[in-house]
């Protein structure tokens, strides 16, 4: 990391599965500088919902989807934010937050150019923590954030 | 107009159809666009009027079944009938991400079967969908669940797929037949999906879901499997007494409308809300335009000579019409591939086992097959255009990957099923 980073924001990426260790590690490491935890709205899923629509031609859609999916995803990204700040309080500073939708890995390196950051903090893998060592210790948000990012990137790996 | 003429123009007109349905242009709807084909082979003399009332006609049953099985989603939608449903999975769970997924499933399984894959693909997935992500988890492999055994597990009753009743109206096979001859292989496809999908995700779960799970009312979970116990019986023995399944299908539907005004202690205001008259103009259609390309000999030309050629075995017949229905299913929808096959079966006059057997292999290929979508299969890549045009950047990986993977061998295995005992 060069001197300029401490003075630049951090960026720290939150997808909700993020066991202790993983921020045991960030607190260890963290360099001073205002944190900013971003979390996106994986736009995946629903466009698998979307494509059954159109597998299934002529069916009405529930009513109010658009509505109800929204709010779960409001509801539940703010919910991984709280965690995620609650998290780090115990460095004894607050963090802003963000939430995005999109592709995971594309909407973190654009808001980590959009802030100018000096770090970016990502898990190796989000969704099931620990993995053997091998092709698959490394997902594909960690690793597009890693080839990247406009900036260093911390990557935090757990042994199994 | 000349023969070849003829069919050339049934083909683009189907095609056009087609195209248009999984398009969308400026979102001209799906059922526009098949009674706008049908309008355009009948204006050419493609296929005679009378010929084309006769085939729509034909086909009552399952048009009454669309509109008895989406009025009966929708009252059990309006109800929370599958958010409570989806609410037992997670208590279900104890907490465990792998738990979770197999829960889906089983709901998935257990809606797809008796509420018909429709219901599981287009109001359980949303459902899943909102609850999952409403707890901050990653949801796209339990998206995935459902819209993979939506497909896998509606072989398990004729109700479960409306093509399952395309095919039993158009051909005549008996219901219990059907149930001997396909039922074990419905079971089968089921329980390999879920082995297959718990194991290729096992690592996209979480090993411990958060604490902040959705609670259930388990009355309400109580009251959600009796609902479905007394539906899947009704169905059964209406079917084994020769009721009509859509007739069923429209009872059921005003009983659960009774039962709603009982509960909420009046009518509701908006008793049709949720029914599906677009598909009645969607079936509609594609029954008229298929009925034309037999007419034109374009059916008898692309599958009527496969299915002539191997009708001195059964057991070949299974597989191939398994093969021809799993094929075209991933390039042009399974509804207008199953018409296609139904035309094809009776204008070869296949009788006996012969027919059973082309029968039942076009079930589980326009059943299974869709769960394939391969890389050039038509249906996806518009699929992909589409959504790359909306500035949706898809990745098809999971869903293509599990697919190919798993597809082929499940869809073998069940066409074997049916095919050896023949």
């Amino acid at each position: 990391m060069t001197a300029d980073s401490s003075v630049r924001p951090i960026l720290i990426a939150v997808a909700g599965s993020e066991p202790p260790a993983f921020w045991e590690a960030v607190r260890a490491l963290l360099p001073a500088g205002p944190v900013e935890l971003v979390h996106v709205i994986d736009e995946g899923p629903r466009q698998e919902i979307e494509m059954q629509f159109g597998r299934h031609p002529g069916l009405p859609r529930p009513p109010h989807l658009a509505e109800h999916t929204s709010a779960a995803e409001q509801r539940g990204s703010a919910a991984i934010l709280a965690e995620a700040a609650e998290a780090l309080r115990a460095r004894g500073e607050g963090a802003a937050t963000t939430t995005a939708t999109g592709r995971p890995e594309l909407e973190i390196e654009r808001r980590a150019t959009e802030i100018g950051a000096g770090l970016v903090v990502v898990a190796a893998r989000t969704r099931s923590g620990e993995v053997p060592p091998g092709p698959h210790s490394v997902g594909h948000v960690a690793r597009h954030v890693s080839d990247h990012a406009p900036c260093p990137v911390l990557m935090v790996r757990l042994r199994a | 107009m000349g023969a070849s003429t003829g069919a050339v123009l049934a083909v683009l007109a189907f095609a056009a159809v087609v195209v248009a349905s999984i398009t969308r242009p400026r979102g001209f709807p799906e059922w526009a666009a098949a009674l706008a084909g049908a309008g355009i082979v009948l204006a050419f003399g493609l296929v005679g009027p009378m010929d084309a009332a006769r085939a729509v006609a034909s086909d009552w049953n399952v048009l009454l079944f669309f509109l008895g099985m989406t009025g009966m989603a929708a009252v059990a939608e309006r109800s929370g009938f599958f958010e409570q449903a989806a609410r037992g999975a997670f208590r279900v769970a104890d907490r465990s991400g792998i738990r979770l997924l197999v829960a889906v499933l089983a709901i998935g399984t257990a809606v797809s079967a008796v509420l018909s894959n429709d219901a599981t693909a287009l109001v359980l997935t949303p459902v899943v969908y909102t609850l999952v992500v409403g707890i901050g988890l990653d949801a796209l492999p339990y998206v995935l669940a459902c819209t993979f055994i939506a497909d896998a597990a509606s072989l398990l009753l004729p109700v479960s797929n409306p093509v399952n009743i395309l095919v039993l109206d158009g051909t005549g096979v008996p219901l219990p037949n059907y149930l001997l001859a396909v039922f074990p292989a419905a079971v089968v496809s089921a329980g390999l999906t879920i082995l297959a999908f718990v194991w290729f995700f096992r690592r996209d779960v979480p090993a411990r879901l958060p604490a902040r799970i959705p609670v259930e009312d388990q009355g309400a979970i109580r009251r959600v499997w009796a609902g479905l116990g007394i539906v899947a019986v009704a169905f059964v023995s209406g079917g084994l007494l020769g009721v009509s399944l859509g007739l069923v299908a429209c009872v059921g539907f005003v009983c659960l409308l009774v039962l709603e005004a009982t509960a909420i202690g009046r009518p509701y205001a908006r008793p049709i809300e949720g029914v599906s008259w677009p598909i009645l103009g969607y079936v509609g259609g594609m029954v008229v335009l298929v009925t034309a390309l037999e007419h034109q000999g374009v059916v008898q030309a692309l599958v009527g000579q496969a299915l002539e050629a191997v009708r001195s075995s059964p057991k070949v017949t299974a597989v191939v019409a398994s093969l021809l229905a799993a094929t075209g299913s991933n390039l042009v929808n399974n509804v207008p591939m199953t018409l296609v096959m139904i035309n094809a079966i009776n204008a070869q006059h296949l009788t006996g086992p012969a027919r059973e057997a082309a029968a039942y292999g076009t079930i589980v290929g326009a059943d299974l097959g869709p769960n394939l979508t391969p890389v050039g299969s038509l249906a996806t890549v518009l699929w992909l255009l589409i959504l790359r045009e909306r500035g949706l950047d898809v990745r098809p990986i999971d869903y293509l990957r599990f697919g190919l993977l798993t597809t082929p061998p499940i869809l073998l295995i069940a066409t074997l099923l049916v095919a050896l005992p023949r």
